[in-house]
């Protein structure tokens, strides 16, 4: 029988020599643990080993075990085991042994490594069995406090007499039968860290130190049970909140085993002095039946009616009551059937009837005053943000010789009306658009949609003029909650700019869809990709979003309302912060800085960049020189942009991209051809390499923008590069184009996994990397940027995405080059800490988010931001990645508070 | 009417007959929320106790039980086998010496079994287990033959709400076994034990229903 009884070297002396058992499902690993155990105790303890199960398999015999304590050598045995059926199987072991050698056992709960190496040392040092048993339990809170970040002695002295002016005080029982325990004391930290309130907590029950509720290990080390009675001591603003919310999070059993509240009884209104036991709690309740227990959403969230889940598109949280758009327009847009719609019909835009001639001239009034409105809202827009340039875009639709031709057709081939020919000609490019290969493409349906009805609000008559979409609930004062299924981004800027809209909802939707950019620059919270239930929920509803976790709750429960509601004003007063701060550095706890860098998509943004803070453009678009004309621009034309920008971004260094075309940003100048899978297609260098005379010009103006702006302002990067040989032929180029000015460093983007895969061998060639991080995740999840449908495959929190970043990051760093990341994760909180901790050197994202980002690096601790990047890379979901970040690095999710740091 | 050592030894053969033929949907159950093992722990226990149980010369219920139990918790490996072992265990020492049965005793030493595992296990009712298949599966037996049903009627029940039960662990998030781990993420998923746990009280429906 393989594994058992295999005791080594007894000690002589008094009475037979103490041994250890050690049971696990792998043999291998309890021979090498015996190995381990063996350097500590060095022969002086006998140890056993009872794993595996039948002839090697992985598993536990307890008739193994029941050997291998008999086998011990008639002194006391302590047994350790790994996990699930190994307790079983060592606890009926002992019932199998007659009383005198069970009465001789131990069982240890602790860790069996740790504890195995502990329990080693206290009995090779002569200790008894017991004492060896309370070493190893003890053993893991070196790790756990070399890990959990804590520092310097659990808080001040705890007795004060009685709370002070200002002070709330209330007192809870823990009920959840594992008590207050690593996760349900970083769930305490993340929900206290939304309150602007000072919080202790004493356990009464127990004594000892109070603990700072922002410190997890402090928390824990209160060694809260079941049962025992605790004591919370908040001040501040939010105290009387910030008391209750915990309060009820602690009486609710923190949504654990045994602790499942009955809604009906917990949480307790907020009087309560103290909160009873949660019913749940009693030894053999069911759950309530009928009670689908909701996936991942936290206990402090519970209670909601319903929760729906999508996509967390841009973070931040708000609690108000759901609005709709109103249906684009009762009148015009709402009428179904084109054929009523025929000239003389009586709807709203073609009420009056009349000739072709009218309906023309109908039509342009109403697009020209559309283009104003347009204007106006553009100019409303931050300068250079995404959202100029998509309304600028929308408004380019307006003048299109392709859209103009097909409505001239329609009135006065067919006859239509202003209205119905309006509708049916955007509809019809709408159409066209949403079967379009490039998801970019199909994502501007959305905008057409948005213009067709905008013009034909127009169509309809002088009292409707205000373009903005009506919204349909009552809020009764609350905040509005905008939900739809996809929404246009004229009809959200007048939203947004309304202020009167906190949150956004979208059945559909990507994380890249224009709406979600825009809403992310105005600083909305987005949850995107919900599905049509949301199109259920009746206007006037009470909702609350979680933009981190992508989550909407109808109906919330009063813990949630207050959480989220605290999160909310948190992220406004932490906006706030970060604007003053802008222009430091962001210099990590314990020392080491991260460039902050912007994307930039032509000057005006550059601008924006600079005032936001931004230390350089990480990543300048250069196509904004290459689109909406006939010819390419010459060298000259670039050289005179370059110039303007790099002025613009002084003393500041500029990436700058040479043209990324193709495939699904066709130019006509560039005969692509029509490709079956443009993203896989002649795209980025590709492209370069097959047009060099463009490629060329571009160099040779870049050479020349490096040589006269000096050396360390030009960098230039190559995109979608797969290969080193691509690379090879870019360098080649470069020399034809003038050469290598000193100081101008020449890098990659790495968006193709093969490129990630192969940094060691580039980094020979270039001197940084810049990761794309949106074309990245698209190829290695194998999902289309952009497809709805596929939105939950586009999170770059995936871990094999991380995991070839932490590669790309490695092979250049240990070559001595730099990393960036230049997409849209860069901007957003969880990935930029993930990122940091990963050891990449910049981030570059839209101007906006600069200011929160090198905020949040401030506050973000080196050490538990490579903690955290590095559980990261082990776990199996982007979900799980984002939900283990926001757990591990409570300041994510409440940016306005400082990291626990005694 | 009472359950003579040979009606024991049919269920134990109808069970075994049945975790073979489920296995791989045990397995597959296991699979989402555990390891994937326990079609193939149950299949591997159940041959090698039926090996040692056909072998057996024996008419003492609680041996045959007894034997039952030493082989399951020899060869299953995962945590059915102390579980189910320690059921079987609490069984024989409830029919030490007895040649046969009476409904009452029968019912008492599935209790026996059943508190056996939820002091082994720590389980309780909804934490997603084999003792929510056992537990009211148990209890509806008790109750028909309160009720005054007839051996065939009260298993028949017994079957049935054993089923109504493992249907029930669906929704539930587990607080016991490996599946624990996953959190509410083993929501959504019936559980393997429960599985397995109403094909051995189907078992007993299909042999013992006939007993005269
Ligand atoms: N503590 C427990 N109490 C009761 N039943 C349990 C317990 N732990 C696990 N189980 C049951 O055992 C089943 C799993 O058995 P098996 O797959 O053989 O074990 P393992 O989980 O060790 O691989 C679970 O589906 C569950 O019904
Ligand atoms: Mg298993």
């Amino acid at each position: 029988m393989n594994g058992s009884g295999a005791g080594r070297a007894g000690a002589g002396g008094r009475g037979p020599a103490p041994a250890l058992v050690l049971v696990s499902h792998s043999l291998r690993l309890a021979e090498g643990l015996r190995d381990l155990v063996e350097q500590v105790a060095g022969g002086r303890v006998r140890v056993a080993v009872a794993a595996g199960s039948g002839d090697g398999d992985l598993g536990t015999d307890p008739l193994r075990i029941a050997q291998a304590v008999e086998e011990a050598g008639g002194g006391p045995v302590l047994v350790l085991m790994d996990l699930g059926s190994a307790v079983l199987s060592a606890e009926l072991a002992l019932d199998l042994l007659p009383e005198d050698l069970r009465r001789r056992a131990v069982l240890c709960d602790a860790p069996l490594v740790e504890g195995a190496v502990a329990a080693a040392a206290v009995l090779a040092a002569g200790g008894s069995v017991e004492e060896a048993a309370a070493e190893a339990r003890r053993s893991l809170a070196a790790k756990q406090a070399h890990l959990g970040g804590a520092t310097g002695p659990a808080g001040e002295a705890a007795s004060d007499p009685g709370p002070s002016p200002g002070q709330v005080r209330l007192r809870v029982r823990v009920v959840n039968p594992m008590g207050l325990h690593a996760r349900p004391a970083a769930r305490f930290v993340q929900v206290a860290a939304g309150f602007d309130a000072r919080i202790r907590v004493r356990n009464l029950t127990r004594g000892g130190q109070a603990a700072d509720a922002a410190s997890p290990t402090q928390l824990a080390l209160l060694d809260a049970r079941a049962g025992d009675e605790l004591e919370l001591t908040a001040s501040g603003p939010d105290a009387a909140a910030a008391a209750a919310a915990l309060r009820d999070l602690v009486a609710s059993g923190f949504g654990e085993a045994g602790g499942t509240p009955d809604p009906g009884v917990a949480p307790q209104p907020a009087a309560a002095p103290v909160a009873v036991r949660a019913p749940g709690a009693a030894p053999g309740a069911a759950p309530a039946p009928g009670a689908l227990p909701a996936l991942d959403v936290p206990p402090e969230l519970a209670g909601a009616a319903r929760v729906l889940r999508g996509v967390p598109a841009a973070p931040g949280a708000a609690v108000g009551r759901l609005v709709r758009l109103a249906p684009p327009d009762e009148g015009a847009a709402g009428k179904p059937p084109l054929a009523d719609l025929r000239s003389t019909a009586g709807d709203d835009g073609d009420a009056l009837p009349g000739s072709p001639e009218d309906a023309w001239a109908r039509l342009d009034a109403a697009r020209s005053r559309a283009a104003a409105d347009l204007a106006a809202l553009a100019a409303a827009a931050p300068e250079g943000s995404p959202a100029a340039g998509i309304l600028a875009a929308q408004r380019a639709m307006l003048d299109d010789p392709d859209l103009l031709a097909r409505l001239r057709s329609a009135v006065f081939d067919r006859g239509l009306g202003a209205a119905a020919a309006w509708r049916e000609t955007l509809d019809g490019l709408a159409t066209r658009y949403r079967q379009a290969q490039a998801p970019m493409l199909r994502e501007r349906a959305a905008d057409v949609e948005d213009l067709r009805d905008r013009v034909l609000a127009l169509l309809a008559g002088p009292g409707r003029d205000a373009p903005g979409p009506a919204l349909v609930g009552d809020t009764g004062g609350e905040p509005a909650i905008l939900a739809a299924g996809e929404l246009g981004p004229a009809a959200l800027m007048a939203l947004g700019r309304s202020a009167a809209v906190a949150g956004l909802c979208l059945a559909g939707g990507g994380p890249t869809a224009h709406a979600v950019i825009l809403a992310r620059s105005l600083g909305l919270p987005v949850v995107a990709g919900l599905g049509p239930e949301l199109l259920d929920v009746a206007p006037g509803t009470p909702v609350a979003v979680d933009g981190d976790l992508g989550l909407v709750l109808v109906e919330p429960g009063d813990t949630a309302r207050r959480v989220l509601s605290a999160r909310a004003e948190a992220a406004r007063r932490a906006r706030e912060e970060a604007e003053k701060g802008r222009h430091a550095p962001a210099v990590m706890r314990g020392g080491r800085r991260v460039q902050v860098a912007a994307n930039a998509g032509g000057a005006g943004d550059v601008a924006q960049a600079m005032q936001q803070g931004a230390e350089g453009i990480g990543l300048l678009r250069t196509e904004f020189l290459f689109l909406d004309r006939p010819e390419p621009p010459g060298e000259e034309e670039q050289l005179a942009v370059y110039l303007e920008i790099l002025a613009a971004a002084d003393p500041h260094p500029v990436i700058i991209r040479t043209l990324d075309a193709g495939g699904d940003k066709p130019l006509p100048y560039l005969d692509t051809g029509p490709e079956e899978n443009p993203f896989l297609g002649v795209r980025g260098l590709r492209l370069s390499l097959a047009r060099p005379d463009l490629f060329r010009t571009q160099l040779r103006a870049v050479v020349r923008a490096a040589r006269e702006a000096g050396p360390g302002r030009v960098r230039l990067m190559f995109p979608m590069v797969s290969t080193l040989e691509e690379v090879e032929a870019a360098l080649a180029h470069l020399e034809a184009a003038g050469g290598r000015p000193p100081g101008l460093e020449v890098g990659v983007m790495v968006e193709v996994p093969a490129a990630a895969l192969m940094a060691g061998h580039l980094a020979r060639l270039v001197d940084f990397f810049s990761i794309g991080s949106n074309d990245l995740t698209q190829y290695v999840l194998a999902a289309e940027r952009g497809s709805a449908r596929l939105a939950a495959l586009q999170d770059p929190l995936h871990p094999a995405v991380l995991a070839l970043i932490a590669g790309v990051v490695e092979a250049a760093h240990g070559r001595g080059r730099w990393v960036g990341v230049c997409g849209e994760m860069a901007g957003d909180p969880v990935a930029a800490a993930l990122l940091a901790g990963l050891g990449v050197d910049e981030l570059s994202m839209v101007p906006a988010r600069v200011p929160e980002i090198k905020a949040l690096l401030r506050r973000l601790d080196e050490a538990e931001a490579r903690a955290a990047a590095r559980e990261a890379l082990g776990l199996a979901s982007a979900s799980a990645v984002r939900a283990a970040a926001l757990r591990r690095l409570p300041i994510l999710a409440h940016p306005s508070r400082d990291a626990p740091h005694a | 009417m009472s359950i003579e050592a040979r009606d024991i030894v049919a269920w134990l053969r109808a069970a075994a007959a049945a975790l073979e033929a489920q296995r791989e949907q045990l397995i597959e159950l296991d699979r989402a929320i555990g390891d994937g093992d326990h079609g193939a722990n149950m299949d591997r226990g159940f041959k090698a106790a039926m090996q040692r149980v056909e072998a057996l010369d024996t008419t003492d219920i609680g041996q045959i039980l007894r034997t039952v139990a030493m082989a399951l918790i020899a060869t299953v490996g995962g945590a059915a086998g102390p579980l189910y072992g320690t059921f079987f265990m609490q069984m024989a020492s409830q029919a030490a010496g007895k040649a046969s049965l009476s409904p009452a005793e029968w019912a008492a030493a599935l209790e026996a079994g059943l508190q056996g595992v939820m002091d082994r296990g720590r389980a309780q009712k909804g934490d997603k287990t084999m003792v929510d298949a056992l537990a009211p599966g148990i209890e509806a037996l008790k109750q028909a033959l309160a009720e005054g049903a007839d051996l065939a009627e009260a298993l028949r029940r017994c079957a049935v709400a054993a089923e109504e039960g493992m249907r029930a662990t669906i929704p539930l998030v587990a607080r016991r076994g490996r599946a624990s781990y996953l959190g509410e993420r083993s929501a959504g998923h019936q559980d393997p034990g429960a599985t397995s746990a109403y094909l051995i009280l189907r078992a007993a429906a299909e042999a013992l229903g006939a007993v005269p």
